[in-house]
């Protein structure tokens, strides 16, 4: 197996979001009833929880998904070789998908033995900070996914462009994704690029300003 | 292996008519060499924004590639949508090894041919 597909696998178990899958086991019914129960008394619909119900499997949907996450983990710090074109279903990485293609059984049980490092946490927690816990996800997982690539690729590519530039070269390649994701994607993906060393005295005192003006 | 290029031009004729010259087109040719590449398959409106051609001009060549037997379309759930996605089949990636194929062989004929 590749080294670098086990890292991604690691990822994947690392998040725990695709793990939890209901199964025939009785814990899992258990919990099931008891999430249901709390969902239907609270009035929440069972589908918020979607995310921790599912876990990667052959499906196009999960490969597209493991495309996106793979890339972000790369462009993020965690060292991968695969190489990503971003055109047409981009970020997309062939080497990838020859790769989980030789043995799609790891990623559906998630079988790795790459420890993952102190770094690759803090990398992977920014993800599941801003991105995979993102309330914009409940409704459209994939497509926020799609667009954070996205727009984490140009802004990697072309540092100089500005938002609105990112905005509407997003929308060019990527017409269906809606501009109200585009732009909160925007914003996510500011959020992961960001280094406690950008935030200078000049910068905090300019922060402070405008937030006592907002007082 | 080395040609001379009597026996190129004469391979060039043979494999022509290897080729079915239906599929022959630009947006064809281009249809079976993405589906190559995505090796996962495509979604309808990636095909439409990377081609920019109508719906209907790329569902009528998606529609002729099916019924050839060179992709295959499938139904997925995409963020609770219902959508197309197409992936190539192994006749596809024949058919796509054969024009290939016959263009190197003109690759070949022109080598170090002067175009000026």
């Amino acid at each position: 197996m590749s080294k670098d597909l086990k890292k991604i696998i690691s990822a994947l178990k690392y998040w725990n979001i695709y793990l939890k899958l209901p199964n025939r086991d009785y814990g899992s019914r258990f919990k099931i009833q008891k999430l249901a129960y709390l969902c239907k008394s609270m009035g929440i619909p069972l589908k918020y929880w979607n995310i921790y119900l599912k876990r990667p499997n052959r499906d196009y949907g999960s490969r597209f998904k493991i495309q996106k996450l793979a890339y972000l983990c790369k462009s993020m710090g965690i060292p991968l070789n695969y190489q990503f074109t971003l055109y047409i279903s981009g970020p997309y990485s062939t080497g990838l998908t020859q790769d989980y293609y030789k043995e799609p059984q790891l990623i559906e049980t998630l079988e790795t033995d790459y420890i993952l490092n102190e770094d690759d946490l803090e990398i992977l927690d920014k993800i599941n900070e801003y991105v995979l816990i993102h309330p914009v996800t409940n409704d459209y997982k994939s497509e926020f996914l799609e667009a954070v690539s996205t727009v984490h690729y140009l802004k990697n590519k072309y540092p100089a462009m500005l938002d609105d530039e990112i905005f509407a070269k997003t929308k060019e390649i990527k017409q269906h994704i809606r501009d109200s994701i585009v732009v909160i994607a925007i914003n996510a993906v500011k959020k992961l690029l960001f280094k406690p060393e950008f935030l200078t005295e000049e910068v905090q005192k300019e922060i402070d300003i405008w937030d006592k003006a907002e007082d | 292996m080395n040609f001379n290029q009597d026996e190129i031009i004469k391979e060039i004729f043979e494999k022509k008519n290897q080729i079915n010259s239906d599929t022959f087109t630009l947006t064809r040719c281009i249809l079976l060499a993405l589906n190559s590449y995505f090796i996962d398959g495509l979604q309808f409106r990636e095909l439409k924004t990377a081609l920019k051609i109508s719906d209907g001009n790329l569902a009528s060549n998606l529609n002729y590639l099916i019924k050839m037997g060179y992709i295959n379309k499938n139904d997925m759930e995409f963020d609770n949508k219902k959508l197309k996605f197409y992936t190539i089949t192994d006749k596809g990636k024949e058919e796509l090894k054969k024009i290939l194929n016959w263009i190197e062989l003109i690759k070949k004929l022109l080598e170090g041919f002067n175009f000026e």
